[in-house]
């Protein structure tokens, strides 16, 4: 896209809550991979009520450099090579995901409905198609994303509504039986996946109301945190101790709904919802490591980066994990949440440290204009989605 | 775009498989082999002719199910062996109902279910039956005249909870985490062959007589994953009093007026609770159980004068009438065999999770000596069309 | 090239600019005789007759005698001009390009001998269709005129719609051989200039030799060529065209055919029609939501079909599942290429029924389709639930309101399944995920294709989604056009104060 691209409040929102979503319809960790699922939805609890501060910080912090994104306020503020490593680790800490993603999509088909089918087949073409998106630009995500989420989260409380006749509140209790301390490592899943948002500092740029991110970030919080802790309480009231048996929680869960004798197995819903999430998710990712990678290195168009790092996505996938488990072992508290965690909170607070310290950044306007055109943002040169001659489109829609 | 093009076909279809050459199984039995203690398996599979809407009303002539039988060390294997028997795939997806023989459930079920819960194709819903007295193999052959799959009609019965007075509809889900959760014996819901005098059936049949049928009634329960015993249906309903699970049955009582007819009272709503008191180190368990009702069938005549007495006396002959099923029930699972099945100790842990971690280790030995106090509210709402009964003049 | 002021050179260069072709008239007149020669040139079938005959020759014949005694030709043709030639429009010529095109358009022209200029009269009047119902978005309740071949009926059609005179109409011509006449037409103030202004620059950039389609005129100005999707919208009611004008939307008119193009067009104007808001709006509501489930229907049910039931068994219900079991026995092929083979006979009997003569048409389409397609269930080819599919499959493509958008998705259709024949319920997610970002990023002369659902605007979803009360409708596509303010508040009927029957 040229320069005029947007993306609106509501996108962002949906960008975020499509991408926590992706994971807990597939694996929800915070439940698969714990040891005591009974406590997982303080644990929840818990990484969104510390996830609400940590975005308000996130948000500010981009104010601070309105236009900006954090490979340029980085180098700003912490000198080129500093800047260039930090944004780096930036770069790696997404590009990981998206390939990490796309194993776990492989994977859960494979786990689920089409044992036969090798997990690298599906993997690959959720790397291509996210990979057309990201090439589209970030406007036509946010757009897809918009369409997509209302849907998403209606069907996904659908599904965790519809086996009620399942689910036992006395699954649910004792409550912290043990005290509240050995519930709490768990919390690190939730909180490193909601961190996950940190991804806004490549898109504040586009924002059209750059002084609302805090606003935007929270409500991402509340309303991933109020499902998530939705889908903790349902799955683990359906299935008791046995819980986190379940590699696939959300989907077993759908599998055994049974309405009225028609209406049963509904797992084509959780299906569903995570191939669409997963591509936004994957898109989203490749879309700011490229366009982060073109800043790093002074390239005039993110474009070309797109598919290559698709490819070596997909390349990295297999390695990544040996087999599922190695995977689920991944995600639970003390592996992948840990690094994340430590990541975010680190470069959180290296930033912001850099930034009260050197100065730098001024306070953006609390002004209620739309952002202007012409901040540098990771351009697109050449033709655009309609080419020259037709005399462009309209600027500023 | 060439990429995706050259990768989606590229992938090709491994998971593709056309549907007529799938066997729908729509039970499945597990049986041990008694000298090789290895298991059996067994499938019911519908002929996909007998349920096609096609219009055929009447009966068709043929059997409208095969079942197939391997043996194999484990349950996979036995169930791999299947597939040598069969021209089609097998396809567990549409599954209902998991029978397990009596023999085998005695011996644990524990190395049963695990394939079945890990296979992706069944579902965590299917009911879970145990066959008392004979093999799930023999069950699985037996049918019923009314509806020619049987496993649909039978799935329909449990899950509707109309089978009748003593039946309990057991999930797997339910038994499994049953068997997870402390202080919980699972149970199953017993079923039986009923051996047909052919020709005394109402109904044509055009079969070749019908040899048995199955019939579900009573309770299986078990110790850990071993079978140790039965409930017979009145006793099943007094579990089904406790855990909250009666859906709608028919309590007789004798006729307040003394003449030895009997009054039915039909259970329109029944509620339960369970209050665990753990003062000191012995606990005792109240249970509360709240019964609605409707006057359904009146044998005598009762003077409408004395309606309001009658019904008081009549609700008091239900409470009596549910407690004494309930005490039936708890002596024969406390003292007889041993198995908590009402939770009380998942109570304890549910309350009070320090005192059942003291009292953990010796539960087995504790739980046939918990008093248990029962308390029953019975209210009599409705009495059909008809206020009163036939007076005959 | 300007006239020459012989007459008999004009005559010359007319006869030479048109050949040998039977349907030039030169004729001689005198107009009086001592004036100078004349010379009537028209195209015979082009123009109305009996008009040239009353309006020009006989009006020359009534000339008075003083006029009639002029000899200067200047004078006369002013005379003739001002006073005597009974038409609407006398218009003088100079040059021969105009001459031409008038000539090409129905005038009829008077030349007189040692005057280079000549007088072109306004005497069209060709054989055109009858103003009729629109044989292709009929509908029960609303107007029934539709456009005709003819562009000044057309421009009429519309102009008596809107007796403010913020209607305006920008001419054109496009094309080398065809000299099409084309009007854009658009509300003033209501319609943003910058659209109107990108418009005008896309048609005069068009160098093609010629124009005999609005269709032709779509493809070359339209955003993105290569999509499957129209990003224009093109009708033959007035009605439709009138209210998108009224939203603010762009028109363009072009003669020789009765199909206008509206411009910018996002997805949900294609879902609707016109109906919709000439019943009641809980009517207008539900038609909607019909459309839409449409839509999805005749785009994704039989791959979804193909996708259950060759990957996914276990998610139909048992019943339906050994239901289909029994009626695929026995038929030779996939079920892949069962549908293939029942969506391709589909478009073939559709497109023959298209071309057959009226009379047998409709019957080779429906009897074609189920009476076939029953025959070869019968005979085991296909299994008659795939049948069932295909049919309604087809039928929903039918309710959508707008061809164009109908044609479309039956293409999209066969991607579609080939991806869910190949990778199940994944295949098909797959490629709507594509289409979905293919839609997401359409636009339409700078308008986003999927507004008003995103960018959301809360006022747009109102009138797309639901049909919201006309007391209700009080915004104007944001992107599109300016001014809000189409309703006056409280216009929502009520009964009168003190209770209804007073």
């Amino acid at each position: 896209m040229t320069d005029g691209q947007q993306l609106s409040g509501r996108q962002l929102v949906a960008l975020l809550v499509l991408m926590r979503l992706e994971v807990a319809t597939i694996i929800l960790p915070s439940v698969s991979c714990v040891d005591q699922p009974r406590e997982s939805w303080v644990a929840a609890l818990a990484g969104t009520l510390a996830a609400v501060p940590f975005g308000l910080l996130v948000a500010a912090l981009a104010r601070r450099f309105p236009g900006q994104t954090v490979v340029q306020f980085g180098r700003a503020m912490l000198g080129r090579l500093a800047g260039t490593f930090v944004a780096f680790v930036y770069v790696v800490f997404f590009f990981l995901i998206a390939s990490s993603v796309s194993r776990e999509v492989g994977e859960a088909y494979v786990a689920s409905a089409m044992p036969e089918t090798p997990w690298f087949a599906f993997a690959a073409v959720v790397l291509a198609v996210a990979a057309v998106a990201a090439a589209s630009g970030i406007e036509v995500i946010g757009r897809a994303a918009e369409l997509l989420v209302v849907a998403a989260l209606a069907l996904f409380i659908t599904v965790l509504v519809l086996p009620l006749d399942m689910m036992r509140i006395s699954n649910l209790l004792p409550v912290l039986e043990r005290g509240l301390a050995p519930a709490l490592p768990a919390s690190l899943i939730s909180f490193g996946l909601f961190g996950e948002m940190i991804a806004g500092w490549m898109l504040a740029p586009y924002l059209d109301y750059p002084h609302k991110m805090g606003k935007y970030l929270v409500s991402y919080v509340v309303i991933s945190g109020v499902v998530l802790i939705a889908a903790i309480l349902a799955v683990v009231a359906a299935f008791g101790p046995t819980a986190n048996s379940r590699i696939l929680p959300v989907y077993n869960l759908a599998r055994n709904v049974s309405v009225a004798r028609f209406l049963e197995r509904v797992e084509m819903i959780p299906l569903a919802i995570w191939t669409f999430a997963a591509w936004v998710k994957i898109g989203l990712f490749l879309w700011v490591s490229a366009a982060a990678i073109s800043q790093i290195a002074g390239l005039k168009d993110y474009r070309p980066l797109v598919f290559p790092l698709a490819f070596l996505a997909a390349a990295v996938s297999p390695v990544l994990h040996e087999d599922l488990f190695g995977l689920l072992d991944y995600l639970s508290w003390d592996n992948w949440p840990v690094y994340a965690c430590t990541l975010q909170v680190t470069l959180l607070a290296v930033l912001w440290g850099a930034a009260l310290l050197r100065g730098g950044g001024g306070k953006a306007g609390r002004s209620e204009t739309k952002r202007a055109e012409g901040h540098a943002r990771p351009g697109r040169g050449g033709t655009g989605q309609r080419p020259a001659k037709k005399g462009g489109h309209t600027p500023g829609n | 775009m060439l990429i995706l093009a050259i990768l989606v076909t590229a992938s090709g279809c491994w998971s593709s498989k056309e549907i007529d050459v799938l066997a729908f199984a729509t039970s499945a039995g597990v049986d041990r082999n008694a000298e090789t203690d290895s298991p059996i398996v067994t499938v019911r599979i519908v002929k996909p002719e007998a349920i096609a809407t096609g219009g055929q009303v009447g009966l068709s002539p043929e059997r409208a199910f095969w079942t197939v039988s391997s043996e194999g060390r484990t349950v996979f294997e036995a169930t791999r062996n299947l597939l040598q028997l069969s021209p089609k795939r097998i396809f567990g997806g549409h599954g209902r109902l998991l029978v397990i023989g009596e023999d085998a459930a005695r011996q644990g079920v524990q190395a049963y279910l695990d394939f079945i819960d890990r296979d992706g194709e069944t579902r965590r819903a299917v009911h879970m039956l145990i066959v008392r007295g004979e093999t799930a193999q023999k069950f699985l052959e037996a049918e019923f005249e009314l509806s020619p799959a049987a496993d649909l009609g039978l799935e329909t019965q449990l899950a509707g909870g109309r089978a009748g007075m003593g039946t309990i509809a057991v999930t797997l889900n339910e038994f499994l985490i049953a068997l997870e959760t402390p202080g919980l014996e699972p149970v199953a819901s017993a079923a039986e062959i009923v051996v047909k005098i052919p020709g005394g059936i109402a109904g044509e049949v055009e079969r070749s007589e019908v040899k048995s049928s199955p019939q579900v009634g009573g309770t299986a329960v078990f110790r850990g994953d071993r079978l140790v015993g039965w409930l017979d249906p009145l006793d099943t309903r007094g579990l089904m009093w406790v855990t909250g699970r009666v859906v709608s049955t028919v309590v007789v009582v004798p006729c307040p007026t003394g003449d030895g007819e009997d009054v039915t009272l039909e259970i329109l709503k029944a509620k339960a609770k369970m209050e665990v008191d753990v003062r000191g180190d012995s606990p005792t368990v109240s249970v509360f159980v709240d019964v609605g009702a409707a006057l359904a069938e009146l044998e005598a005549y009762i003077n409408p004068l004395d309606w309001p007495g009658s019904v008081d006396q009549l609700q008091a002959l239900l409470a009596d009438a549910v407690e004494g099923e309930i005490r039936s029930c708890l002596h024969k699972c406390q003292v007889e065999l041993g198995a908590d099945v009402f939770g009380f100790g998942a109570a304890i842990y549910r309350s009070s999770p320090a005192v059942w971690r003291r009292i953990e280790g010796s539960w087995d030995d504790m739980f046939p000596l918990v008093p248990v106090r029962i308390s029953v509210r019975a209210e009599i709402r409705r009495s059909g069309v008809s206020g009163r009964s036939l007076r005959i003049r | 090239m300007p006239l020459a002021r012989s007459l008999i050179e004009n005559r010359a260069a007319l006869a030479g600019a048109f050949g040998n072709s039977p349907d030039l008239v030169l004729r001689d007149l005198q107009l009086s005789p001592q004036g100078p020669e004349g010379l009537l040139v028209c195209l015979n079938g082009l123009v109305e007759a009996s008009l040239v005959g009353s309006s020009v020759i006989e009006a020359i014949s009534l000339m008075d005698q003083e006029d009639a005694a002029l000899t200067d030709p200047a004078k006369l043709l002013e005379a003739l001009r001002l006073r005597y030639l009974a038409t609407t429009e006398v218009v003088e010529v100079s040059s021969m390009r105009p001459l031409l095109r008038r000539l090409t358009s129905g005038s009829c022209v008077l030349l007189l001998d040692r005057s280079a200029t000549g007088l072109a009269v306004h005497t069209a009047g060709w054989r055109e269709r009858r103003i009729d119902d629109s044989p292709s978005e009929s509908t029960i309740r609303g107007p029934r005129d539709s456009f005709i071949e003819t562009l000044d009926a057309n421009v009429a059609m519309i102009r008596r719609r809107f007796r403010h005179p913020s209607l305006r109409f920008e001419p054109l011509v496009v094309g080398r051989a065809t000299q099409t006449d084309i009007v854009v037409a658009h509300l003033l103030g209501i319609a943003r200039e910058s659209i109107v202004k990108e418009v005008l620059t896309r048609l005069r950039r068009i160098d093609i030799d010629g124009i005999l389609e609005s269709g032709y005129i779509e493809e070359l100005i339209e955003d993105q060529p290569l999509s499957p999707f129209p990003q224009i919208l093109r009708t033959d009611r007035p009605d439709r065209v009138a209210a998108a004008l009224l939203e603010g939307r762009v028109a363009v008119l072009v003669d020789g055919t009765p199909f206008a193009l509206v411009m910018p067009a996002t997805i949900t104007m294609f879902l609707t029609s016109p109906e919709d808001y000439y019943d009641r709006w809980p009517v207008g509501t539900f038609l909607r939501l019909v459309r839409y489930a449409a839509f999805a229907v005749s785009m994704a049910l039989p791959s979804l079909y193909v996708a259950l039931t060759t990957f996914h068994q276990e998610m139909l219900p048992t019943p339906l599942a050994l239901s289909i079991a029994a009626q695929r026995r026995g038929v030779p092929v996939p079920a892949i290429v069962e549908a293939f083979l029942l969506e391709l006979a589909f478009e073939l009997f559709r497109e023959a029924g298209l071309r057959l003569p009226r009379i047998i048409g409709p019957a080779i389409t429906i009897a074609g389709t189920l009476v076939i397609g029953e025959a070869a269930a019968r005979a085991g080819l296909v299994s008659p639930v795939m049948v069932v599919a295909v049919a309604l499959t087809g039928i929903s493509s039918f309710a959508i309101p707008v061809y164009s958008m109908g044609i479309s998705i039956r293409l999209i259709r066969f991607p579609l399944l080939l991806l869910s024949a190949l990778m199940g319920l994944f295949g098909l997610a797959t490629g709507l995920s594509l289409l979905l970002i293919h839609v997401c990023s359409l636009r339409s002369f700078g308008v986003p294709y999927t507004s008003p659902f995103s960018p959301l605007t809360p006022g747009g979803v109102r009138d797309s989604v639901v049909r919201a009360p006309i007391w209700a409708h009080d915004r104007r596509p944001e992107l599109v056009a300016h001014a809000k303010g189409r309703v006056a508040a409280r216009q929502m009927p009520r009964p009168p104060k003190g209770g209804p029957g007073r």
